[in-house]
């Protein structure tokens, strides 16, 4: 037979005065994981879903009169690359080769065709690279990655266009396409598959190997072209890049240079978020530390009769601590599932629109428990300095 | 454990004091069964406070054992009042809204040193059996004291201190917790201090402590 202190001091008390300090208390503690896990998915998609700190801007030169008078190139030279590779705000620039031979993609079922390009990017600059994104000489089907984008304008435009049902990402990856490389009697036929789709690079990505075994094998006394170029840099949104990109006639997808100013932008408001999330916990917490001062101040006859009989104050700390140990894991367990849906929730929309598998940022998921210790602990020491006050030695 | 008093007086009587206690060395022997005879306002109660430990305004040595009090934190004081020195006091100090035997469990939960049953054999020898489970602000003051014995009992203590216990008993009464305070004091090998206001016969009293 034994009596639980915590019958003695909440017996017939309710814990009604709790209520709103615990659901602050959830309110504050959901926030702050929620935003560590929403600034890391900005991240994510501003870098189409890379774990790396880095983002990459496609660019290409400006077409201007020179250019169509044939007075100027589109293609950046090796002296360009190289100019743009010694600049600080830029970490590394990787050429996008082109193809120097006739591309035609013949549609299924006999329904014509089109002319078509190809472009290959080395290994690192790609976003996501599918294991059968190879191409060894005498392999009959060629691996493609085309962008999201395209694949968007194909199901939105193209294809309703022309009357004919939108496809699949996975109906995509099926389908093997004939092509028609090159003309007259050096023309060949192969067969083209998209394996996968890139947010990163807005063009149709073919292994390196290829391109480079088919402009040598169509024109061998032609070098390889580059219209295009990626560059990996640490802040998209970096003014002297921009500087430099408009000084040289660089032209960049601005979009790109938007979202990290966008990014900013929702750094910001996560910070203010972050914050609220703290004195909204702070003031749960403080709540509660006035409920355990009040309790107390109802039922010092009692302490002091525990204490009279030999308790400890330590003991009588411990029913409190208990307590609010465990109304604290519970709101915390209530606040990580209701995290989880959100971030589910979240996910799931920009899954839909960007294709992105975003994954869970594991910074949040460590510091919610060192959180949640920290609470407890805090608590446990204010109950300890306002139960040790008690002495019945006068 | 023999407790020692070293020419202790409570600060409010230091120097107009007379009797055996106050300002005298006075050693009560281990198990030894002790009267102090104290009229009303003599400072029995204060005494027991000194012995228990709620409170140290007095000038002088108490010793517990070779122990000095003075050198006794909290916990010590919290190990005396589990496992050394029971008491009942002149006011009872029960807690009014638990029931009669959520105070005695209060206290045996301590140290678990009487079953259940031990309390019902206990109760059911003082006449407060049927009282067990109805709240302590519903008894009367004697069975209010019978309660207070029964808890004081629910410790291994060494000595038990009793302030007035029987002072709202009938003689009935009063014999049936005599008898089985002496059972459990005899079974603890303790020793016993009757505070009491006037010259009684309850227990053989072994020494006769006058405080006036």
């Amino acid at each position: 037979m034994s009596l639980n202190l915590f019958k003695l001091f909440f017996g017939k008390k309710s814990l009604k005065g709790l209520v709103l300090p615990l659901f602050g208390l959830l309110l504050g503690i959901s926030l702050i994981p929620l935003v560590f896990q929403i600034n890391h998915d900005v991240k994510q998609v501003l870098k189409g879903g890379g774990e790396e700190d880095y983002q990459y801007l496609q660019i290409s030169k400006e077409v201007g009169i020179s250019t169509t008078l044939g007075l100027g190139t589109i293609n950046f030279s090796e002296s360009e690359i190289n100019k743009l590779k010694l600049k600080s705000f830029i970490e590394d620039v990787a050429q996008v080769t082109s193809n120097n031979f006739r591309v035609y993609v013949k549609a299924p079922q006999n329904r014509g065709g089109f002319d078509g390009y190809m472009h290959s990017v080395p290994d690192d600059f790609l976003d996501k690279r599918p294991n059968s994104f190879s191409w060894e000489v005498g392999q009959d089907e060629i691996p493609v990655i085309i962008s999201n984008q395209f694949l968007t304008l194909l199901n939105t435009g193209i294809l309703p266009a022309q009357g004919q049902p939108p496809i699949p990402r996975i109906a995509i990856k099926q389908l093997s396409l004939p092509v028609y490389l090159g003309r007259g009697n050096k023309r060949i036929e192969m067969r083209v598959r998209v394996v996968g789709f890139s947010d990163r690079i807005t063009t149709v990505i073919v292994p390196r190997t290829f391109v480079d075994w088919a402009n040598n094998n169509f024109h061998p006394e032609k070098k390889s072209e580059s219209t295009m170029a990626i560059l990996k840099v640490k802040d998209s949104g970096n003014k002297d890049l921009e500087k430099y990109l408009t000084r040289n006639d660089f032209e960049v997808n601005k979009e790109q240079l938007v979202a990290q100013k966008g990014m900013w932008i929702a750094q910001v408001i996560l910070v203010i978020l972050f914050t609220l999330g703290l004195i909204i916990s702070f003031l749960s917490i403080n709540s509660m530390i006035l409920f355990v001062k009040l309790v107390v101040m109802e039922s010092v006859k009692k302490i002091e009769m525990l204490l009279i009989l030999g308790y400890k104050t330590k003991d009588i700390s411990l029913t409190f601590i208990k307590l609010f140990s465990i109304l604290i894991v519970i709101t915390a367990l209530l606040g990580l599932v209701l995290d989880g849906f959100v971030i589910k929730y979240l996910h799931e929309v920009i899954k839909e629109y960007s294709s992105l598998e975003l994954t869970l940022n594991s910074g949040a998921l460590i510091f919610f428990p060192i959180l949640i210790l920290l609470i407890v602990s805090f608590i446990s020491f204010s109950v300890k300095s306002v139960i040790n006050k008690f002495s019945i030695t006068k | 454990m023999d407790i020692k008093l070293k020419n202790i007086s409570p600060h409010p009587l230091v120097n107009t004091f007379s009797g055996d206690i106050w300002g005298r060395e006075l050693i009560l022997a281990s198990k030894s069964i002790v009267h102090i005879l104290a009229p009303s306002g003599s400072g029995k109660t204060t005494l027991v406070s000194f012995i228990y430990g709620l409170r140290k305004d007095f000038d002088g040595t108490l010793f517990f054992g070779e122990s000095s009090t003075k050198e006794f934190d909290n916990n010590s004081w919290s190990i005396v009042r589990t496992e050394k020195i029971a008491v009942v006091f002149q006011d009872l100090n029960l807690l009014e809204d638990l029931t009669v035997l959520e105070n005695i469990t209060l206290k045996n939960q301590l140290t678990y040193h009487l079953s259940f049953l031990d309390i019902e054999e206990m109760a059911n020898r003082l006449g407060v059996l049927k009282k067990l489970n109805e709240k302590a602000s519903t008894l009367s003051r004697g069975e209010k004291q019978r309660v207070a014995i029964i808890r004081a009992l629910c410790m291994p203590f060494k000595w038990i201190v009793l302030d007035e216990p029987f002072s709202h008993l009938d003689e009935e009464n009063t014999t049936k917790a005599i008898d089985l305070i002496k059972e459990v004091v005899a079974k603890n090998e303790a020793g016993l201090i009757m505070a009491n206001l006037h010259s009684d016969n309850y227990f053989n009293y072994e020494l006769e402590i006058k405080m006036v």
